[in-house]
């Protein structure tokens, strides 16, 4: 069984990955609807809407920290990797499990523990959007939803380092933050016109 | 001031950023750990997440994410390719022609796209490999693509300055967009003045002089693509728009015209908006935990202490800019763009006020010298990028990168010391 575990986690990833992808993709599409419903009121209807300023903030918000958490799941913050471009064997996991732990302790520890108790206190204050009269807390909501998801993702990234270190054979194809070759390849105008299968597949 | 609270700030986010940890998380970490000096840990963490959450909280940085979504539909939608062709016909009878081509295309898409990696990516995709074909050597080719996409950046309309404008307390995004022009047109004509003398010298080609009509028909196809320059620009400068309507008005255009062009399906829409959304959601984390960062240094009256002790080591305005220069540029090698901006206007914008710098000219002082960072190992998103798209190495560019550096270092103690170069337009228009 033990073999089992891990397998069905990564599995997990994969669906995690499309549903945030999917996610992530509407909100953009809402964003950009959004700003151009303002626009049209204001010009054309000349009755601008009261609404789409906030919306479209606190839009924002959630693309900015659920893509963050995007991002994350994919390695695609970048890093220098002076370090660990000169270890070489089982230093290499041992590091990216110092870094893994670092950037899950502040998941955890600020995004979801702060921002838990963010968004408890505007609730507790009751504090609410004026136009749309959502309450703040909602929207806080972003912040431990995606300190969780960052915790989710490199919980894995460390399973597999540790599954690494025992010799086992790789199972996630994306281990290694952002680096010069990386960046330069996700942002290849050759890959890009291909188009990729990020919305159907983990990590390409 | 606590001093400590500053070594703690410093230490750590050095320590992460070197054992490779992500840079907006060093800076989140560092944030956090300096906080718990003077603060118990529960209400740490809240203010550091509230910090980020409410800096988020900005209809103006919504321009943000639509300027990189229009560059990504311009970038796949054949606009990059008609701005080409029609700066092609423009300069290719001159010496060197190709490096010259480059430059003047990636201003031209740097400005429309917003973006210096969409520019380094688009233009430096299709030039490369002709200038290689050509005789020009991959590692030129990449060092002249890298450091023209950085104009991008100061010709508007331009997200880093909406960054700025963010940092320096709500300058006004269009007369920054204007002071941009000059200085940004400044570092081109220089990195096309270097060009032009290594052309000779190296006996680059030169193509055959372009008949007026081909000129005429290349600018006609490119119309479509520089008339969103006058929607954005005019729109903003008008007053018709903010930054962000006069943004998501850009995505809708490069939308229609990629489609008009055929080069665009909808179905490559779902990936074009999330690639959108995780390129932007790198840059906001980074200026989420930036913002909280900068407040922790506020909080300790970091800005104060260092106005103080400035002051108290010269008084003579010159040697007070040029020392800023020096820190930025060292910072800028190191840290990317946009938390360098977050970070460091708080903490020098006051000094600069007190010797009577216009904020304007000073935030294009700033994004013009943490552009030559962009370009310098280790942390060069642009080198990066230039170098990923030319299939060479980071040894390798550096010695053709250097004559470049040095037209930048000009340019930026040009515009560093002569203000009516940036001021000069947004005062015409009576801003």
């Amino acid at each position: 069984m033990p073999d089992q575990t891990p397998h069905l986690l990564f599995r997990l990833k994969a669906h995690v990955d499309r549903l945030l992808g999917w996610f992530l993709v509407a909100l953009m599409g809402l964003a950009v609807v959004n700003v151009l419903w303002q626009v049209f009121t204001r010009f054309v209807l000349e009755d601008p809407s009261s609404f789409t300023d906030e919306l479209a903030r606190y839009l924002l918000i959630w693309v900015s920290l659920f893509g963050a958490a995007y991002a994350s799941g994919k390695r695609a913050h970048l890093a220098i990797d002076l370090v660990r471009a000169r270890l070489r064997g089982a230093a290499v996991h041992w590091h990216g499990i110092a870094v893994g732990t670092v950037i899950l302790a502040f998941a955890v520890l600020v995004m979801v523990v702060g921002g838990v108790r963010l968004v408890s206190l505007s609730f507790l204050l009751g504090q609410t959007s004026p136009a749309l009269g959502v309450p703040l807390g909602v929207v806080y909501l972003a912040l431990p939803a995606s300190g969780g998801l960052i915790a989710f993702y490199f919980a894995l990234f460390l399973t597999e380092r540790a599954r690494l270190l025992r010799g086992r054979a790789p199972s996630l194809p994306v281990l290694q933050e952002t680096t010069a070759e990386a960046y330069a390849e996700t942002a290849d105008p050759a890959r890009m016109v291909s188009g990729g299968p990020d919305l159907t597949h983990p990590a390409a | 001031m606590e001093w400590i609270d500053v070594a703690v700030l410093g230490g750590t986010f050095f320590s992460l950023l070197l054992l490779g940890v992500p840079v907006a998380y060093s800076i989140g970490v560092s944030t956090v750990l300096a906080l718990l000096l003077s603060a118990l840990p529960g209400p740490a963490v809240t203010t550091v997440a509230q910090q980020m959450a409410t800096g988020l909280d900005s209809f103006t940085l919504l321009a943000i994410p639509f300027f990189v979504l229009a560059g990504q539909l311009m970038n796949r939608g054949g606009i990059a390719k008609r701005l080409i062709d029609f700066a092609k016909s423009l300069l290719g009878s001159l010496p060197g022609s190709l490096a010259h081509v480059n430059i003047l295309a990636a201003m031209l898409f740097g400005a429309i796209s917003g973006s210096a990696v969409t520019a380094a990516t688009a233009v430096g995709g299709m030039m490369g490999p002709v200038m290689e074909e050509e005789g020009y050597g991959r590692d030129y080719a990449a060092a002249v693509n890298i450091t023209s996409s950085t104009t991008g950046l100061i010709i508007p309309p331009s997200n880093i300055l909406i960054i700025y404008s963010l940092a320096a307390g709500g300058v006004s995004i269009a007369s920054l967009f204007l002071a941009g022009y000059v200085p940004g047109l400044l570092v081109g004509a220089l990195l096309m003045g270097v060009s032009a003398v290594l052309a000779v010298r190296r006996g680059y080609p030169r193509e055959a002089r372009t008949p007026l009509r081909v000129i005429g028909r290349r600018f006609w196809d490119a119309i479509p693509s520089l008339f969103l320059l006058v929607v954005i620009m005019g729109g903003i400068v008008g007053g018709v728009f903010t930054a962000t309507e006069a943004a998501a008005v850009a995505v809708l255009y490069a939308l229609v015209l990629a489609f008009a062009y055929r080069e665009l399906r909808v179905a490559d829409l779902p990936k074009i908006l999330l690639d959108s959304a995780t390129t932007t959601a790198v840059v906001m984390l980074l200026i989420a935990t930036s913002l909280a960062m900068s407040w922790v240094m506020a909080y300790a009256n970091v800005p104060q202490t260092l106005t103080a002790a400035l002051l108290s080591l010269t008084d003579s305005p010159v040697m007070i800019l040029l020392l800023i220069n020096v820190v930025l540029l060292v910072v800028g090698t190191f840290m990317d763009m946009t938390p360098a901006v977050l970070i460091f206007t708080p903490l020098f914008l006051p000094i600069a006020v007190d010797l009577g710098i216009d904020p304007v000219h000073f935030g294009i002082i700033m994004v013009l010298n943490l552009c030559i960072g962009l370009c310098t190992p280790p942390v060069g998103t642009i080198l990066f990028v230039g170098v990923g798209v030319a299939n060479t190495t980071i040894e390798r560019v550096i010695r053709p990168l250097l004559p470049l550096f040095v037209a930048m270092v000009i340019a930026l103690l040009v515009v560093t010391f002569v203000p009516a170069l940036s001021l000069w337009l947004p005062r015409l228009f009576g801003y």
